[in-house]
């Protein structure tokens, strides 16, 4: 592979990367707002009020935990195409 | 052609379109980010970027004459956007054919502030003079929309580095060129604004993505202002180079031009500019009725007013 090629492709794989992490970290930032509506409001009852919470802890840290999933996903897709293309032989110069 | 390669593969066109119209986006956070591909500013012929040297220019131009013609593409684009799809000529391949100037085009990272492309494309212009296998006597510039203020933002520099290239630059066409802005992004900023206020989440993560733009196309909001070197006089408005002749090229959407689409939105993204009459030619304004924006980089009715002027004078 030639030294341009191989320039554009790392470039590309640094690309999707940092795009896939601002995308899911910009979703699971929206998410975390929508779910909070319904939460907030039955926050306002005071006998459900504790158990609400508990609820909401839970589902955010799934989610969380989704989400983190998503983004260790992505790097270690990344990483593998890195490494994947630094073992790749160079093109040999012309005689 | 590229004498050893041949000519480049349609695939090898459309991905560096791709990747031209994705600097023209992002092409600011590419080259913060040292991404490998960030475009840096170069001239190019068959896709590949020319070696500033005589040996590599003459293999290039194996007849260069003392006129040369520099096209300077718009913003998202490349030099492809140059090229007739008739014919596969550009406006300098004919002025070469037509009056013997040696062609030449350039690629840039129009992502980036124009003022840095203007910087760029001033001490490329310098290392190619310096570096052609023959004294220059003339030079055409033409640019494409941002192009234009590329070109505009250069000779600034190149005034106040005394660049021996400046007194040579005869005429500047400026085709579709938003001088005083450009209104989609006007346009894109207000409903950036907008939507980033809104109280819905869904709304706000739109806005946000819509204020992911360059800086490049951001600088297209003030147009010849955001092109300046910046400092005391970030927000003058960049002069006209006095030792050259100017002439805006400019296009309508629809062929009658004092129709109201074209009165809107000019040739679809630059509008007709004031003082000028539709339909009339103005001494520093032409305006080319049904010719889009795009059009405007290859049309034979503007190489033919191209032709005229350079051919006449």
């Amino acid at each position: 592979m030639d030294e341009t090629t191989r320039r554009k492709l790392e470039g590309l794989n640094h690309l999707v990367h940092d795009g896939v992490h601002a995308a899911v970290s910009e979703t699971e930032k929206v998410h975390s707002e929508i779910a909070r509506y319904p939460y907030a409001i039955l926050e306002r009852i005071t006998p459900i009020a504790m158990p609400v919470r508990v609820i909401e802890f839970v589902q955010t840290s799934i989610t969380g935990l989704v989400y983190r999933s998503v983004r260790l996903g992505a790097t270690m897709a990344s990483t593998a195409a890195a490494v994947t293309l630094a073992a790749l032989p160079d093109d040999k110069p012309e005689p | 052609m590229n004498a050893r390669t041949g000519p480049p593969h349609p695939a090898a066109r459309w991905s560096e379109r791709g990747i031209s119209a994705l600097n023209g986006v992002v092409g600011d956070y590419l080259d913060r980010n040292h991404n490998g591909l960030a475009i840096p500013m170069a001239f190019v012929q068959d896709l590949q970027p020319l070696a500033l040297t005589a040996s590599a220019l003459r293999a290039a131009q194996p007849s260069p004459t003392g006129k040369l013609v520099i096209l300077v593409h718009g913003w998202c684009c490349n030099e492809d956007v140059w090229r007739s799809r008739e014919d596969g000529e550009t406006y300098a391949t004919k002025l070469q054919r037509d009056l013997g100037f040696t062609p030449f085009a350039v690629r840039y990272n129009s992502g980036m502030p124009i003022a840095e492309s203007g910087a760029a494309f001033a001490r490329v212009l310098t290392e190619l003079v310096d570096a052609y296998p023959r004294p220059v006597d003339d030079i055409v510039l033409i640019g494409h929309s941002m192009g234009g203020l590329v070109i505009r933002s250069a000779c600034q520099f190149g005034a106040e580095a005394n660049a021996g290239w400046l007194s040579r630059i005869r005429h500047v066409f400026y085709l579709g060129t938003p001088h005083d802005g450009a209104d989609l992004e006007r346009f894109a900023q207000g409903a950036t604004v907008a939507m980033t206020s809104s109280r819905n989440p869904i709304t706000r993560l739109l806005g946000r993505i819509l204020d992911v733009r360059s800086a490049g196309v951001r600088d297209l909001h003030d147009g010849e202002t955001r092109a300046s070197t910046g400092g005391e006089d970030a927000q003058a408005a960049l002069p006209w180079l006095a030792t050259a002749r100017h002439h805006r090229l400019v296009g309508t959407l629809t062929k009658d031009p004092s129709h109201p689409v074209s009165q809107a939105f000019g040739d679809g993204l630059v509008k007709v500019p004031e003082g000028a009459t539709p339909g009339e030619t103005h001494p520093d304004v032409t305006v080319f009725p049904g010719v889009h924006h795009m059009q405007l980089a290859r049309d034979p009715k503007l190489y033919a007013a191209i032709l005229a002027v350079v051919g006449t004078s």
